[in-house]
């Protein structure tokens, strides 16, 4: 089992990053490669530091030292909407759908390169604006039918309920069209049969090609869904590998128990 | 020069007793209470008034005391508690802070008219060498300097003043851990507001009194809570004097009607070089 | 009757530069989220801006120009800090600085004629239109421009550029994470409001065909304010609205004066009170406004 610590080619590369808040080390000299197409999860109790590393890895935090890379370039300085330009997505813990924007502008916000983003396509362009955002609806519609929220297109997103949050979460993926997404907890309070859905769908997700990395306190959904498993803990990965390597390991038995 | 610290400490003195309860308010309630200023002009007004009819100027000051805690405790009971009941942000607060402010205003202008106000006082002054010092300076720092230590001692001896620093540094775990923060918040306003009353009379011994003076004042204020430490009553005492010295030493340097800017220029580089402020802690 | 008209049309030119006014202020507040209480001293900025340049013999046109530009360069530059800060301590900010402004046109006379202000530049098509007809020509020039901005404004809010700014005000991370450079955002949105102020300041001179500090007191933007909540954040035809409501308040009630027995000065504290209850009841009861949408709202 090595280090983690290559300098290969992989979708995702963390190396020995920090970061101190105060007296308190959220992430201790971290080291974490994802090669291509993979799901990888992050597992660890709680307060280990996974969400301020997903933090860092997508921009809204810097770290104090060390390096990450996403498909071979250094993005440890990239500002967090550079990171999504390279084709890097993000989803919440708690889901952050833009509540008081419609289910369907969520989506359309996701789109990249947006020529009505800029005021003057908006302004002197208004037919390209308009033609682009015809397609950009269309493919919101296509992802909300595939997601079963058609209904609720227009429905205000404060309105739906935590699992379909979820689900709008990955709606807004599907349209960003990522190659690499930092996904947090993406099974957090959604009942089993929504899970089982979700699971479909980052199934699907990785047999396009994308490759993920998934906090989840579900042992069972890492179990199932993951090729490969980090553990964290008090801010270091203290083990890596294979999901049943994972589950029987000693260190990651005793970070749980510890951490109780 | 030493003229010039003289008149800083003073005028500090003024805006500290006024600081003190605009940092209070924000770190309490989050709240950047843009009224405060005001507030404290409407405290002035009223210890005015009251010194005019009782013909006593200490009465006078207890007058602006309570005149301006009073308002406080109004405004606290019909605006502010029902805003936070039903979840106003802190932007709402301020803006509707505003509001009070505007309302303050002209509440003083309507009852006062537009022409400028003076107290009754008549002043000394006393030589030391080269160094000319007013009575009322004396009066102004002595009772600053007196009411700000009482205030020290109730924050660091008292259980009130506990409390107090408990819901200021962390909120969440001082209504756990069983503070009546309501009471706590009640407090806040009275002594807040009253310390601001004090001030603005104070600040009338030395000064006509305008209907405008609160908002003037108040930048100082912002200054100097932002320069001490938002939040940090002690801050606001330390950055009262700092603004106050620095205010009236540049008049060294700059010309006088500039001298507004001082304090704004102070609070841009804190706010640039180091947002906590001098006593704060880290953000 | 013959006197009534040229005043409602006298109103309706304020109430024109108000909502010219206001409508900068809902896209820096309503679109962007940012707290912006200095906003009349772009007002100050652009007027004074051409002013000065027209009276230093700079053709009108090209002085209306550079003031409108220098108004957005500030206006960008202010956002440097701007969106560093939290928004109590920009609202502080923004405010000290335009009692900056205020303070420098009052004091540096050299330049902005100090407490007497300028008068004598040009007024646009001063010499085409004759005097007495200077009032109605102005009162459509104006309305036009609001007529022209708020369509360029109301084209903005529908479109992708509004949906972001929508998901900046509520959510700035979501908006990084999808891409969304939060920083120049905010930029657009308070030049976009600072060039709108400028042009409210420079019509407010022509008005008067004379500008000085007295015009930018920190009250004008509070009026700006009151006027958008009262309209509704973030709603273009709520500003317009919120406009004639409030100048209309004003005006109104400036004709009662003399029927009331109080004095002028007192007469106008009362209806200052009256506004500043006006801002503390909306916030309450109504914070959406007029025509704002409750579950739209962002305080």
């Amino acid at each position: 089992m090595n280090n983690g610590c290559d300098i290969a080619g992989p979708a995702l590369s963390v190396q020995d990053v920090t970061k101190t808040f105060g007296a308190l080390r959220a992430v201790d000299s971290c080291c974490l490669d994802v090669t291509a197409g993979v799901i990888a999860g992050l597992i660890g109790p709680n307060g280990a530091g996974k969400t301020t590393l997903f933090n860092i890895m997508s921009g809204l935090l810097a770290p104090d030292s060390g390096k990450i890379f996403m498909n071979g370039q250094e993005v440890t300085h990239l500002p967090a909407h550079k990171r999504a330009g390279l084709g890097v997505g993000r989803t919440f813990q708690i889901s952050r759908s833009l509540r008081k924007l419609q289910v369907l502008d969520n989506l359309k916000l996701a789109a990249q390169s947006q020529l009505g983003e800029r005021i003057q396509n908006v302004w002197f362009q208004p037919g390209a604006v308009r033609k682009q955002e015809r397609m950009i609806e269309e493919k919101a519609m296509e992802v909300l039918r595939f997601l079963n929220l058609y209904e609720l297109k227009d429905e205000y997103a404060g309105n739906l309920s935590g699992g379909q949050k979820k689900l709008l979460e990955i709606g807004r993926m599907l349209m960003l069209e990522p190659e690499l997404i930092l996904m947090d907890e993406p099974l957090a309070g959604v009942n089993p049969a929504l899970g089982e859905e979700i699971n479909a769908h980052l199934r699907a997700l990785k047999g396009k090609g994308l490759t993920m990395l998934v906090i989840e306190h579900n042992v069972k959904h890492v179990m199932t869904v993951c090729d490969v498993v980090y553990v964290m803990n008090q801010g270091k990965i203290i083990a890596q590998g294979a999901p049943e390597a994972i589950r029987n390991d000693e260190r990651v038995i005793e970070a749980y128990l510890g951490a109780r | 020069m030493v003229n010039y610290v003289l008149s800083g400490i003073t005028l500090g003195c003024i805006i500290a007793l006024g600081a003190i309860g605009l940092t209070l308010a924000y770190g309490v309630l989050r709240f950047a209470n843009f009224s405060h200023g005001d507030t404290l002009a409407a405290g002035a007004y009223i210890g005015l008034f009251i010194s005019r009819v009782s013909g006593n100027l200490f009465l006078g000051a207890v007058g602006a005391i309570i005149g301006a805690a009073l308002i406080g405790l109004g405004l606290e009971k019909v605006v502010w508690r029902p805003l936070r009941g039903k979840g106003a942000s802190p932007i709402a607060m301020l803006i509707t802070a505003i509001g009070v402010a505007i309302l303050l205003r002209h509440v003083v202008m309507a009852i006062a008219g537009p022409t400028l106000q003076f107290y009754d006082v008549r002043a000394r002054m006393f030589f030391l060498g080269d160094i000319m010092i007013s009575s009322v300076q004396i009066i102004i720092i002595a009772t600053a300097v007196a009411v700000m230590l009482v205030f020290a001692y109730i924050l660091q001896r008292t259980k009130l003043g506990k409390a107090m620093r408990a819901t200021s540094d962390e909120p969440a775990l001082a209504k756990v851990s069983g503070i009546d923060v309501n009471r706590v918040i009640t407090w806040v306003w009275l002594i807040g507001t009253g310390l601001a009353g004090l001030g603005g009379f104070l600040y009338g011994l030395q000064t006509a009194l305008r209907p405008d003076m609160g908002f003037h004042l108040l930048f100082g204020m912002f200054a100097a809570s932002i320069l001490g430490g938002i939040g940090n009553p002690y801050g606001a005492m330390l950055g009262g004097i700092i603004i106050g010295l620095a205010q009236d030493l540049s008049l060294m340097v700059i010309p006088s009607q500039y001298k507004i800017a001082v304090g704004f220029v102070i609070m841009i580089i804190v706010l640039v070089v180091r947002p906590r402020g001098i006593l704060g802690k880290a953000v | 009757m013959e006197g009534i008209f040229p005043y409602i049309g006298t109103v309706l030119i304020m109430v024109g530069i108000y909502a010219l006014f206001a409508l900068g202020l809902n896209v820096q507040w309503g679109f962007a989220g940012l707290i912006n209480i200095g906003h009349v001293a772009f007002m100050a900025i652009g007027a004074y801006t051409m002013a000065i340049l027209n009276l230093q013999g700079v053709p009108l046109a090209l002085s209306i120009l550079i003031g409108l530009a220098l108004a957005g360069g500030v206006g960008a530059l202010l956002t440097l800090p701007a969106i560093r800060l939290k928004a109590d301590y920009l609202a502080i900010l923004t405010v000290g600085f335009s009692e900056i402004v205020r303070y420098v046109a009052l004091n540096e006379g050299w330049l902005t004629g100090g407490a007497q202000g300028l008068f004598g530049f040009d007024i646009p098509l001063g010499g085409v239109v004759p005097a007495e007809q200077y009032n109605l020509f102005l009162l459509g020039f104006v309305w036009v421009t609001v007529l022209i901005a708020f369509i360029l404004l109301q084209r903005l809010a529908k479109s992708p550029w509004g949906r972001v700014l929508k998901s900046i005000r509520e959510d700035e991370d979501v908006a990084r994470v999808l891409g969304k450079n939060v920083s120049r955002y905010k930029m657009q949105a308070f030049l976009l409001g600072s060039v709108l102020a400028s042009l409210a300041g420079m019509m407010l001179a022509f008005y008067h065909q004379y500008l000085g500090p007295g015009y930018y007191y920190p009250m004008e933007t509070f009026y700006a304010w009151i006027i958008v909540i009262l309209g509704g954040s973030a709603n273009n035809l709520g500003t317009l609205l919120g406009a004639l409501l409030l100048w209309g308040f004003l005006s109104g009630t400036r004709f009662l004066s003399p029927l009331v027995p109080l004095s002028a000065y007192t007469f106008s504290a009362l209806r200052m009170i009256l506004v500043g209850l006006l801002l503390i009841v909306l916030m309450l009861y109504r914070p959406q406004g007029v025509l704002g949408k409750k579950k739209e709202l962002t305080f």
